[in-house]
């Protein structure tokens, strides 16, 4: 599309003499002449030419030809040209016009010896082609396309705005814009559409030259809307935040190109055990970490064993760390926030891909119903355990659990109007884990059994009002189940917990003024579970037990049967003030939580049961703030109280304790953020997390009835993280992280403060992946983790009726696990076949094939320690066919 | 857009064993240690007598006389977020009994059934009811004794043997408990009958060989894989109700019965060997093989799932 517009200025169009004439004058002849005369006589000042007339250029002779005329021109002693004589010719038409002109030129006269005098010169006449503005109508000279930061695909319907002069136009469906006759100067130009953050820019537009550009468009995060940011940096509202799109996190080594797996390598993260997928973020242990996908929580990120996450990678636009301090529209979490976001399904077509590796085999495919209705099916399926039943040694299962899962997701999302969309989605996930190891010996048979699912369908509607202003109401509904049974020989354990979830979030956000935003929202949830527990107490064990690896648990066993029902609906506002570079975001939050249990106490003899129902209410005022201090150097602020309700599973009269209330905590984190290009840049954060109302197990051998918990605990975590990151540009991205962090808990108020279980305190992670064109990609991938804490055995004893050794600990979690460094490393190719872009790829686990230590394992009698390792070099190779 | 298509490609992947060698096994006495500790009877009342004997092995014999042993009774439960048998606080304090040496007599504690049972103390005013123990999968609760030995003035590593204390139920209805009392016989020691070495794996029509029989010795060929079989009377696995706190009724079980195997030489092809609940069998095998040279000394402990104990010690010699 061309708008045309009337300019104030119509200078550039004045029409100029064509072709002109450059002349260049020679003195050589002067200077001969004046060499000859030496002896008598000294030109003293050689001729000025003061009038140049043009030469006409020969009819018939094409805009593009030059010629060039050396003429011997005789100056008067008056300056004019007495006389003009061809030396070398250019061609006699060009010599007749260079002649013509030449005797039409007036100099200012040569001096020889202080005295005007008659000279002769020698003169190059050169027809040259010359540039001229003419006036054929209006002309672009503003152009340019603008494309997907990351995917580099053309945009369609971009709006293109000159603020200043209040034009704007669109792209096409090539992603190309033009402008008419803007004239000479800066201007503000603005791109902004739906799922883009808005950017602007100043562009330079100047006379006689045509500027064409390429912006590199970035899809818009959740409650971004049209507000003015400048150079496409989103304003931070948060101080403390790692976002990662998936075009990188796809390639980075050893996530087998699971966009969402890329959460274990930023800064505060720690290492997740062996095995288990945990996040460990900020020091926090993994149950007080949320996970959300397009604002709906779900219980796990990752399936069983960490090898892959629940939902499939192509329906991720983004994935967000925030390890803490974060905003009042989230709560109910005293650690940190996963937040990813699905993207936009595409609006034309069918795509899809399907992809087999060693792991598991997945598939995906999208289709446009109609222009504004789109909708997308995925599942994945998991097959390692046939596949290393096939290569592995017979026990690797009795170390090494081997999930099965499964996953699926529905995703449609409808175009209501313009900026406004709805999006109704479908996740599930399932995981089922089974071990058996047979003994000659009945007490020494071992079995294990659990099974994770999660189900969850929620609608998301979004709208940008004609204000500019945006809500999003996004409502959901699902079930949690998880059940595990084990043996220990005759010794039982069962859990069975299903959950009933329910949820609505809602959020308006306006600005006000210039600077100022309000945003309101609404955060609701509840959940309703039946829980049925059988067997010792301390198992499933706890952050905090202490015991050792393999240690069978105690043998006294018990039961119960509960229900427990946790609501909370939760206002919350938050106001964005920008005052120049500074931004502050301050924020509260109210969490009043209704818990309704079953059982207040256990069943005793024939006695009803007695349920109970209390209210607490959480205040949290959060606060963030950023300053730029120079263009390129920004400070960080944030904290705020935060809060978690308990475990329904915590809250049994047998084994836990049913008073149990929200878990506090408060944040406090500060930093800077450095640009250091375009693309590379350095962060630096400092936090401390302090937590009271920790439950933990009662230290006491009689505690009183339905106590088997206190929430006497406190804890802190307190560190800093770096991070350099090189985001994905000219085919490079990587990033180099450090951190850190202490963690410690007291569990009761006699009690030292003790390392966390799952403290690291030095985390470091580099990696880097480049494009080697031809479609290769090649990355590599290096980790450093501190063992996590253990308690150590000082000695044992015999007991004599198990016919089992007992440890004897020494100080709680006083010795690590040593610590753990791995090299992975990452090729694949990415080619096309028949039209289907195809990627093959070969992900390599442990390249050096170090034996980490993965856990501490004692002989019989506790006199010999060893440690169990980790996987030696594994290699996952696998393919995706796109459609 | 034409449909989907798949392509697969799976790559080996090398998986090892990550489980360390951790040394000798349990079933090897290499060192003088306490194997078992009896209780005669195996299930008794508080207030009442009971015998106390514990096997001490070393692996050349205990020529140089018996070891001292002095006993304990643990006073202190263990806490309930431990799990460990008994409160570490037993292996440093602990209520001393005047006899010494590998038999004892003593009587059971009176409180046993508050201290380790499931009748707790009585709260103190104005504070919550205790909560009652969680007894074992079968029911049971226990009296811990530690049992400390010296052996040629070495010590050894202390043993905790628990003592079945019969004691009411916790938490049951009141015709439950009455149909509890009525039912449950408290615990009998199993009886060994005795040990067989039935042949040697490689010449399985070699004949069966009591290792007990007689004054002499039995005589078996070195480095032979030989099969041991330990037998009990069939009465040894009882049958018994619990109460089962899920479903809050009586629940009949029968009593596993399990085989701790030592040798002070050679080769066990397992620690431990047994019979489930299930199993009605009453005799467990083992494969040892043997040493190169003799003596070697065979030890069999035997354990039901309440407690009970019976064990023996045989000399066997290695020779054509």
């Amino acid at each position: 599309m061309i708008v045309r517009i009337r300019r104030p200025d119509s200078a550039a169009a004045r029409p100029r003499p064509w072709p002109r004439v450059l002349a260049v004058l020679a003195m050589a002849a002067v200077l001969a002449a004046g060499s000859a005369a030496r002896a008598q006589f000294v030109v003293t000042r050689p001729p000025r030419l003061v009038h140049f007339v043009d030469a006409t250029r020969p009819a018939g002779a094409t805009p593009d030809q030059t010629a060039s005329v050396v003429l011997s021109i005789d100056i008067a002693a008056d300056g004019s040209v007495a006389d003009v004589r061809v030396q070398t010719s250019g061609g006699a038409e060009w010599d007749a016009a260079a002649v013509a002109a030449a005797r039409q030129f007036v100099f200012e006269p040569a001096e020889v010896d202080n005295q005007p005098a008659p000279v002769t010169i020698t003169y190059r006449y050169a027809f040259t082609v010359q540039e001229q503005l003419v006036s054929l109508g209006p002309q672009i000279n503003f152009e340019g396309v603008v494309v997907d930061r990351f995917k580099k695909l053309p945009l369609a319907r971009v709006k293109i705005a000159i603020k200043d002069l209040q034009v704007d136009t669109a792209t096409d469906e090539a992603g190309a814009f033009a402008f008419t006759d803007l004239p000479v100067g800066t201007h503000q130009v603005e791109l902004s559409g739906p799922g883009l953050v808005t950017v602007t820019t100043d562009e330079e537009i100047t006379a006689k030259h045509k500027r064409t550009v390429k912006y590199y468009a970035e899809p818009r995060d959740e409650g971004v809307d049209d507000e003015q940011i400048v150079k496409a940096t989103r304003i931070k509202k948060e101080t403390a935040s790692v976002s990662i799109r998936t075009e990188e996190a796809r390639k980075v080594p050893g996530t087998q190109g699971d966009t969402l797996k890329v959460v274990q390598n930023l800064p505060g993260v720690g290492r997740s055990s062996f095995g288990s997928g945990q996040l460990i973020v900020w020091g926090s242990a993994p149950n007080e970490t949320r996970v959300f996908i397009d604002g709906v929580e779900i219980p796990a990120l990752y399936h069983g064993g960490g090898l892959r996450s629940t939902v499939n990678s192509d329906l991720v636009k983004s994935i967000e760390l925030l390890p803490g301090a974060f905003g009042a529209e989230y709560g109910r979490g005293i650690g940190g926030l996963v937040k990813a976001e699905t993207r936009a399904l595409p609006r034309s077509g069918t795509h899809g891909y399907a992809a087999l590796d060693v792991i598991d085999a997945s598939a995906l495919v999208s289709t446009a119903l109609s222009s504004s209705a789109r909708i997308a099916v995925a599942g994945r399926r998991s097959h390692l355990g046939a596949v290393l039943s096939q290569v592995t040694s017979e026990d690797v299962g009795d170390f090494v659990p081997i999930p099965q899962y499964y996953d699926g997701q529905i995703l449609a999302q409808l175009d209501l109007g313009k900026d406004e969309q709805l999006e109704l989605g479908a996740l599930g996930s399932d995981d089922q884990l089974t071990r058996a190891i047979d003994a000659s010996d009945p007490a020494e048979v071992r079995r294990q059994q659990t099974h994770d699912r999660y189900y969850r369908a929620f609608a998301r509607y979004t709208r940008i009002l004609d204000d500019g202003s945006s809500l999003f109401v996004v409502p959901s509904v699902g079930w949690d189940g998880n059940t595990t049974r084990a043996e220990f020989g005759a010794v039982p354990t069962s859990l069975d917990v299903g959950a009933w979830r329910y949820a609505l979030r809602a959020g308006y956000r306006r600005k006000l003024a210039p600077g100022l935003t309000l945003s309101l929202g609404l955060d609701g949830a509840g959940q309703r579970s039946e829980v049925s527990r059988l067997g010792s107490v301390n198992l499933p064990p706890r952050e905090g037990d202490v015991t050792v690896f393999g240690q069978p648990p105690g043998d006294q066993v018990n039961a119960d049967r509960w229900t427990a029902s946790l609501v909370s609906i939760a206002p919350y506002a938050f106001v964005e003030i920008a005052l120049g570079g500074l931004a502050i975001t301050p924020g509260l939050r109210i969490d009043p939580y209704l818990i309704d249990g079953s059982r207040l106490t256990p069943i005793v003899g024939n006695t009803p049961t007695l349920g109970y129902r209390r209210m607490a209410i959480a205040f949290e005022p959060r606060l963030s703030a950023t300053y730029q201090l120079t263009r390129d150097l920004q400070l960080r602020a944030g904290g705020g109280l935060y809060d978690q309700p308990p475990d329904p599973v915590d809250l049994s009269a047998v084994f836990g304790n049913p008073t149990l209330g929200p878990i506090r905590a408060s944040h406090a984190s500060g930093g800077l953020a450095y640009r250091i290009t375009g693309t590379f840049t350095a962060e630096l954060l400092g936090f401390y997390k302090a937590i009271d109302h920790l439950a933990s197990r009662s230290p006491l051998p009689t505690p009183p009835l339905a106590a088997a918990l206190v929430d006497q605990g406190i804890g802190r975590s307190y560190g800093g993280q770096i991070l350099l990151r090189q985001e994905l540009s000219h085919g490079v991205f990587g990033w180099i992280t450090y951190s850190l962090i202490r963690s410690e808990r007291r569990d009761h108020p006699d009690t030292a403060w003790r390392p966390l279980d799952y403290d690291q305190t030095h985390v470091a992670s580099v990696l880097a992946s480049y494009d080697l064109g031809g479609g290769w990609q090649l990355g590599a991938r290096f980790r450093y983790a501190t063992g996590v804490p253990r308690t150590p055995v000082m000695g044992s004893y015999f007991d004599a009726r198990d016919d089992q050794y007992e440890p004897l600990f020494g100080g709680q979690n006083t010795t690590r696990v040593p610590a753990f460094y791995q090299l992975d490393a990452r090729l694949e190719r990415t080619f096309t076949v028949s039209d289907h872009r195809t990627n093959v790829f070969i992900d390599v686990q442990n390249l050096t094939n170090r034996k980490n230590p993965e856990e501490i394992i004692y002989n019989f009698d506790y006199t010999v320690q060893k440690y169990i390792t980790g996987l030696p070099t594994l290699a996952v190779i696998g393919a995706r066919v796109e459609l | 857009m034409t449909a989907g298509r798949a392509l697969g490609l799976v790559a080996g992947a090398a998986l090892a064993a990550c489980k360390p060698e951790l040394g000798d096994p349990a079933s090897l006495i290499t060192e003088p240690r306490i194997l078992a500790v009896r209780s005669e009877p195996a299930e008794i009342a508080p207030d009442h007598a009971v015998t106390y004997r514990a096997l001490v092995a070393a692996p050349d014999g205990t020529g140089g006389g018996p070891p001292d042993v002095d006993w304990s009774f643990c006073t202190e439960p263990a806490p309930l977020s431990s799990n460990n048998v008994v409160n570490d606080a037993c292996l440093q304090v602990a209520a001393m009994l005047a006899d010494r040496g590998l038999e004892i007599q003593a009587t059971i504690p009176i409180d046993a059934c508050s201290v380790f049972g499931p009748t707790p103390p009585a709260p103190l005013p104005g504070k919550p009811p205790l909560r009652p123990h969680d007894a074992d999968v079968t029911g049971g609760y226990y009296q811990p004794i530690r049992a400390r030995a010296e052996l040629a003035g070495d010590a050894l590593t202390p043993g905790i043997g628990l003592t079945r204390i019969t004691c009411d139920l916790a938490n049951a209805p009141i015709d439950v408990a009455v149909e509890f009392r009525a039912r449950y016989r408290a615990n009998r020691n199993p009886t060994l009958v005795g040990v067989t070495a039935l042949a040697a794996a490689a010449a399985p029509n070699a004949g069966a060989a009591d290792l007990g029989a007689g004054d002499v010795p039995a005589v078996l060929a070195p480095r032979t894989a030989v099969s041991l079989r330990a037998s009990w009377t069939e009465d040894s696995a009882e049958s018994f109700p619990v109460f089962d706190p899920q479903s809050r009724t009586l629940v009949d079980h029968r009593e596993a019965i399990r085989v701790s195997w030592f040798v002070s030489a050679g080769e066990l092809a397992s620690d431990r060997t047994g019979r489930s609940e299930a199993e009605t069998e009453s005799f467990a095998d083992d494969v040892w093989t043997t040493p190169d040279a003799g003596p070697a000394r065979l030890w069999i402990v035997l354990r039901d799932s309440r407690g009970g104990v019976a064990f023996a010690g045989y000399t066997v010699a290695i020779g054509r």
